[in-house]
């Protein structure tokens, strides 16, 4: 079971890349998910939004094998 | 017409998009990039965007728009990539019958924007570079830049 994770903005340049595969964990959310990929460091963790199939999902929303899921970074548009 | 481009936005081109018979008022909002933030300068901008998102966004403002004033047509194009100081980031058109509701509608759409649309916003200053997070942003850090 596995979900392709891309990054935006802040996070990609953390991460170092646009996008990966990662194995989920069984029952995984979208913020657990996120928590294990970026761990709190000292600043504290970033406040993001989620989203999974090009959608905003809530935080509790469950992952599933094939998911194409983001961590969407304070937006900027404008 | 609801997208994103890597190149000028042309406002012309998206006044027409929304253009028609029977519409007495088209009302064009631009975002530009400022030379400044809080008086530092600012040489450049860059924005990035995730296309797959940001277009069911943008329709859903547009069906949002047309629900909430009748007759209304909405254009939305965000700019992504490098910009200069100067240039248009963001151009918003509304057709409406009466104007009361082109500049209503114009408002909503950009508010919309900067609280949904998954942009993100790069100043380059002489300090360096740094994500800026919008005021409307669901998310914030509150200190202005992204740690």
């Amino acid at each position: 079971m596995s979900v392709r994770v891309r990054y935006f903005a802040v996070l990609r340049e953390r991460r170092g890349r646009d996008d990966e595969p990662i194995d989920l964990l069984p029952g995984e959310t979208v913020a657990a998910l996120y928590a294990r990929l970026f761990p709190v460091g000292p600043a504290g963790r970033l406040p993001v939004l989620f989203a999974a199939n090009h959608a905003y999902v809530k935080a509790d929303h469950i992952l599933v094998d094939g998911d194409e899921v983001a961590f969407i970074p304070p937006l900027g548009g404008g | 017409m609801l997208t994103l481009t890597d190149a000028p936005i042309d406002p012309r081109a998206v006044e027409a998009a929304v253009a028609w018979p029977g519409a007495g008022a088209v009302l064009s909002f631009l975002g530009v990039t400022r030379d400044n933030f809080e008086g530092e300068a600012v040489v450049g901008l860059s924005y990035e965007a995730y296309p797959e998102l940001c277009l069911p966004v943008m329709q859903a403002i547009a069906d949002e728009v047309a629900a909430q004033w009748p007759g209304a047509r909405l254009a939305m194009v965000h700019r992504i990539g490098s910009l200069g100081i100067g240039e248009a980031s963001v151009v918003i058109s509304v057709a409406t019958p009466h104007r009361g509701d082109a500049y209503a509608a114009s408002r909503y759409a950009i508010d919309a924007l900067k609280a949904r649309l998954p942009v993100w916003k790069k100043e380059h200053r002489k300090d360096g570079s740094h994500w800026k997070e919008n005021a409307e942003s669901p998310v914030r850090t509150g200190e202005g830049d992204c740690p």
